[in-house]
């Protein structure tokens, strides 16, 4: 099979996993207790005016009807209206996306940048001291929750020093990296650690292999042996654990844009909930769930162009 | 490659560090560098406040967090405005009013110089619209049930025609649900102006989002020439107090408007602003079925609850032991004749003993699990019924959920909080007569003739004797069981003046100013 075709193939295996999540989400909002009605007309409505809307909004028409119509706009690219400000929710999420673009962005570039130099460290003698120290280091970063450390960064950084802002994104682009900095160190600091423990097993398994080997006997540097053989063997299992980690980058991002008060998409998420605002929670859900999709998609592709020992057949 | 690496990371921290030189947001609550004194009427200037609410738009009518009631009136100012000590009335768009007993119509004169932020006079063909828009609201429409007709009478007299005699419109109208705007939208689809909309309060929208994150600019419009201070407000909405602690603690906002109890620990004692208290947390039985529709059960429950528990462990110290079951410090509150119920276990025992249920009963307390402090409250009624053999199931729910069971007083006990948006008892009234009687289902007809008698009065001991017959009768009727007073609290930087929340907790932007 053809590399064209099996990207074909997975975008169109993407297709019925896109309305599988649709329907999952438009499920799970609409079984659970709780009349949205209220909250539109307002606490002070009577019954009467609460019905009113409810027709208004169509939410007293059977679920599967609700449905379609939903599924229909969503199709059309239509996530419907904000129940608090009358807003198109894809407007408030575009007004969002682009400060957890950038947040993913430079949170990724940093684990990126920390966890190859730290794993080659690592690598380079198992078993020794620095070896343990980033093995001790990286557990410790796996077990301290993002809220914690953002919260501590924030203090020491923000209030004390007084070196960061303790929030918001800015105007201008020297704004947007000054106050992406921690929020992105944290995500980074959260990140790093897998991805590191995955990059120095990656490495200590190439560096065992044959042509790691003849390319020592036939004596090419260490650097260039890292640099050609090992890390460019390591690249595409790099991207894949990338890809698997998007998932949890992205909900790790809820936590981290609501500690640093940093108006991405993951703190526009709690902001609907908090609200109970149903279109745009739906809406949030939805595109959460729609980038993993995609990023895992890519990364199988990206999987596939960079190693051509991987199989297509299949 | 790995010394490379650690300088360029190294030199990204600093130069985004550096940034704060720089770029930093200009010091919070000062000046615009050469606006000079900002103290001074028409200085410049930008001021923050951070809140936790999101913003349900400027819709006047769907206004359900307070974030939304604080910052309509910036932008639509009322007819007339709350005084600092938040019982009077002062002038708004209008600059007088008077009453006719003989006819029971309020006669407003709007001001010469009021205009819209687009330049266009304040007439009074703009107050009649408005009150259409006002009183065909789904949510506050009822409000204004007592107004018979509006009418324009010239350019800048307008009527209000009440349907019975009254003496509250005016602090009706100074709530943030009767700001004024242009007769018919000012030529834009209802849509449009609600996306931009146009006011002729101290302030106009310059951006806005449904996030919370506004910002205005002073309206040079505004009739009064001292006012406001401030040449832009910047409203900054985050879901989380620590966040928002952070923030206020780095210097970024000037005022945290509304803390939670919950969250107050977070900021420096001299920073609180703490009004009055103005809030009831009740606990309404449900009347309409067993075990509470017998008033010995309901009895015995007023006497086990520990008020002093309450006020002083899930308050933090700042709630104080009940007065009545309406909201304390608004315009013409007045306590009950009798003593407010006190925690008596044995008596609570007794009753017990007196009622149906004398070998106790099994009941569910429902509550917003949102809110932690209800979840504590929660606790310790159910340590308390525990007591007197009345076994409770704690249910925290969705707050959606918890609305749906609420309003339909579907369970057999809920716990709740409300205050005031207007500066006149009659809004608490307004409250309690729209909730089945505070979510109790117990027979309203008393009440509504006591409310009716207060609404169609003008005689201030008419007045008095018709809030004060409420009271008594909540006590008597043991339905809906105040639990705690409690103030609202804000927290306000050194750097400015002039912020001086109602007891209730609302509060005028156009009076900060910086220190």
């Amino acid at each position: 099979m053809s590399r064209f075709r099996f990207v074909g193939r997975r975008l169109l295996q993407a297709v019925p996993m896109l309305f599988t999540i649709v329907a999952v989400v438009f499920a799970l909002l609409h079984v659970a207790p709780g009349d949205p009605a209220r909250n539109v007309a307002g606490l002070r409505a009577s019954e009467h005016e609460v019905a009113r809307v409810r027709t208004e909004l169509g939410i007293d028409r059977p679920l599967p009807e609700q449905y379609v119509r939903y599924l229909g706009d969503v199709v059309r690219g239509d996530l419907g209206f904000s129940y608090k400000s009358r807003e198109p929710v894809s407007t408030m999420i575009g007004d969002r996306l682009g400060a957890s673009v950038w947040l993913l962005t430079i949170g990724l570039l940093l684990a990126v940048v920390l966890a190859v130099p730290v794993s080659l460290l690592a690598a380079r003698r198992p078993g020794g001291i620095a070896d343990y120290i980033v093995r001790f280091s990286c557990q410790l970063g796996i077990a301290l929750p993002s809220f914690w450390l953002g919260s501590m960064l924030l203090l020491l950084f923000a209030v004390r020093l007084n070196w960061f802002p303790a929030g918001g994104f800015g105007e201008t682009t020297t704004e947007h990296v000054h106050r992406v900095a921690l929020p992105a160190i944290t995500l980074a600091l959260g990140a790093a650690p897998i991805l590191i423990r995955s990059l120095r097993a990656g490495i200590l398994s190439t560096l065992e292999r044959d042509h790691v080997a003849t390319a020592r006997s036939i004596g090419l540097s260490e650097r260039s042996i890292v640099r050609h053989a090992v890390l460019r063997n390591a690249a595409p299992s790099v991207v894949t654990l990338l890809a698997l980690e998007a998932g949890y980058l992205l909900f790790g991002a809820v936590v981290i844009e609501t500690t640093f008060a940093y108006p991405g998409v993951g703190e526009g998420l709690v902001q609907a909930a908090r609200g109970r605002d149903l279109p745009a929670i739906q809406g949030y859900t939805l595109l959460f769930a729609v980038i993993v999709v995609v990023v895992n998609l890519l990364a199988d592709v990206a999987g596939v162009m960079l190693d051509p020992r991987v199989e297509v057949d299949g | 490659m790995k010394r490379s690496l650690i300088i360029i990371a190294v030199t990204a921290f600093g130069l985004a560090a550096c940034g704060s030189s720089g770029d930093a947001p200009e010091a919070s609550g000062s000046p615009a560098p050469g606006q000079g004194d900002s103290s001074a009427p028409g200085s410049g200037g930008t001021l923050r406040i951070g809140r936790t609410e999101s913003f349900d738009g400027w819709v006047l009518d769907s206004a359900a967090a307070y974030a939304t009631y604080q910052t309509h009136p910036a932008v639509f100012e009322p007819l007339t405005r709350f005084a600092a000590d938040g019982v009077g009335v002062e002038p708004g768009l209008a600059e007088s009013w008077t009453y006719d007993d003989a006819t029971s119509t309020w006669t407003f004169v709007l001001r010469a110089n009021s205009a819209f932020s687009n330049g266009d006079p304040v007439t009074s063909a703009d107050v009649v619209f408005s009150y259409g828009i006002w009183s065909a609201g789904f949510n506050f429409g009822g409000s204004f049930a007592q107004v018979a007709e509006v009418k324009a009478v010239d350019d800048r007299t307008v009527t209000f025609a009440m349907a019975a005699p009254d003496s509250t419109l005016p602090a009706l109208l100074s709530g943030s649900i009767a700001g004024v705007m242009p007769k018919d939208f000012g030529g834009a689809t209802e849509d449009e102006f609600y996306n931009a909309p146009v006011g002729a309060g101290p302030y106009m929208v310059k951006e806005w989002s449904s996030s919370g994150d506004i910002t205005l600019e002073r309206n040079p419009h505004y009739y009064a020439t001292d006012r406001p201070y401030f040449q832009t407000v910047e409203y900054v909405s985050v879901p989380d107090d620590n966040a928002l602690a952070r923030l206020f603690e780095s210097g970024e906002l000037d005022i945290v408007n509304y803390v939670s109890i919950a969250g107050s620990a977070q900021y420096a004692a001299d920073r609180l602003v703490v009004t009055p208290p103005s809030q009831v947390f009740h606990l309404s039985l449900n009347a309409t079925r067993a075990p509470f529709d017998d008033p010995q059960v309901r009895m015995a429950v007023s006497s086990a609850i520990d008020y002093a528990s309450i006020a002083n462990g899930p308050l933090a110290g700042y709630g104080t032991e009940p007065s009545g079951i309406l909201a304390p410090n608004i315009g013409n509150w007045a306590p009950p004749s009798m003593p407010y119920y006190a925690t008596d276990v044995e008596a609570a025992g007794a009753s017990i003993a007196e009622s149906t249920h004398a070998d106790g009963a099994s009941v569910e307390l429902i509550y917003d699990a949102a809110n932690s402090t209800d979840a504590l409250i929660a606790q310790i009624v159910q340590a308390n019924l525990a007591q007197i053999g009345v076994d409770v199931t704690l249910t925290g729910l969705e707050t959606l959920a918890f609305l749906d069971r609420a309003f339909t007083i579907d369970a057999d006990m809920m716990i709740w909080s409300y205050g005031a948006i207007s500066p006149d008892v009659s809004d608490p009234l307004g409250w309690i007569a729209g909730t089945g009687n505070l979510f109790t289902g117990a027979d309203s007809t008393v009440f509504d003739d006591h409310r009716a008698a207060y609404l169609t009065t003008v005689d201030p001991e008419t007045k008095a004797a018709a809030i004060v017959a409420i009271q008594d009768d909540a006590i008597v009727a043991g339905a809906a069981i105040a639990l705690a007073e409690t103030p609202t609290l804000h927290a306000a930087s050194a750097g400015i003046a002039g912020f001086a929340p109602a007891p209730w907790g609302l509060f005028y932007i156009d009076t900060i100013r910086d220190s």
